[in-house]
């Protein structure tokens, strides 16, 4: 059974690589880092602020807000948040004229996607606030927490 | 010599599956060990690892495939690369399948820490592809026992 001393000397070799090469590599990641008291939106651009879900719900129920999806469009068609545009961030340059022409500056708009750590509402954010719009903020976990929520939602057609 | 054919057969089309394998876990791994930190943060949205473990995890895992594709090619410790393999395998089909399954539309993570590359099932296809493909070099390895194909090594 030569495969009982390979696993443990593969791992091994592995594991020398992988923190040697970490500890010379420019950004050195920390070994261990408790990544759910992190996650509070300080992984996001300085340039854009964050909404909370309920904040949000608020803007929603006062028709107050226009909510853009900055995933990809055939997960935007699996589901969305009611009434939101579909602007994926890898296609933000191309589609963004169709999708927001007739939106003025001055409008409120949030950006989301999905998961703790999803970055594209926050670049989509940005993008938007370099082309004019001035109140664009990102719902971090945008799509899990409004379903958490129980807020409307568009689904596709069974 | 019916036999020796089939072990012909199998010892050849096991070369093509490793450099296949093995090209595929080498392709996957770089990316990750460039940009560890996004990478980070697709395994924590996974779910499925304390918070502690997570960064460990990102660092090694890119090293784990880039160093079990490399011995896949070459041919080294095949019985330990294999087992490795399969392993690996069927712990990502498990987390592609609970995440899937839990409705989480998250990034793979499988060949680059693009958070663009979101899961489905066509990625769960793939990955029971490849369990296919390393199920059938453990067949090669322990049943038919070829393993003397080392690049280094002459029959």
């Amino acid at each position: 059974m030569k495969a009982l001393w390979q696993i443990p000397t593969i791992l091994l070799i592995t594991l020398c690589f992988a923190l040697g090469y970490n500890q010379i590599r420019a950004n050195t990641l920390p070994l261990f880092c408790p990544w759910s008291e992190n996650i509070s939106g300080n992984t996001f651009s300085e340039y854009v602020s964050t909404v909370s879900v309920d904040e949000a719900a608020a803007l929603f129920n006062n028709n107050n807000v226009i909510f853009i999806d900055a995933r990809p469009e055939s997960i935007y068609n699996q589901g969305h948040i009611q009434g939101a545009l579909c602007l994926p961030w890898h296609q933000a340059e191309e589609k963004c004229f169709e999708v927001i022409e007739n939106l003025p500056p001055e409008k409120n708009i949030i950006t989301y996607c999905d998961g703790a750590t999803c970055d594209l509402c926050d670049k989509l954010a940005v993008f938007l606030c370099d082309l004019g719009f001035e109140k664009v903020r990102a719902l971090v976990n945008g799509w899990t927490a409004w379903n958490h929520n129980n807020l409307p939602v568009d689904l596709p057609d069974p | 010599m019916k036999k020796s054919n089939s072990s012909k057969i199998h010892h050849i089309i096991s070369i093509i599956v490793r450099f296949i394998l093995g090209a595929i876990f080498i392709v996957a791994g770089i990316p990750k060990i460039m940009d560890a930190g996004s990478f980070a943060g697709v395994v924590y949205n996974y779910h499925l690892l304390p918070d502690m473990l997570i960064n460990i995890f990102a660092i090694t895992l890119p090293w784990l495939e880039i160093i079990i594709g490399g011995m896949l090619i070459t041919g080294i410790w095949m019985p330990g690369t294999v087992i490795l393999y399969n392993l690996l395998m069927i712990a990502f089909i498990t987390a592609l399948t609970v995440n899937t399954a839990r409705g989480l539309d998250i990034s793979c993570g499988c060949f680059s820490s693009d958070p663009g590359d979101i899961i489905d099932v066509s990625t769960i296809f793939r990955d029971i592809i490849m369990l296919s493909a390393s199920m059938y070099l453990a067949f090669v390895v322990f049943i038919k026992k070829i393993t003397r194909d080392n690049i280094f090594c002459k029959k």
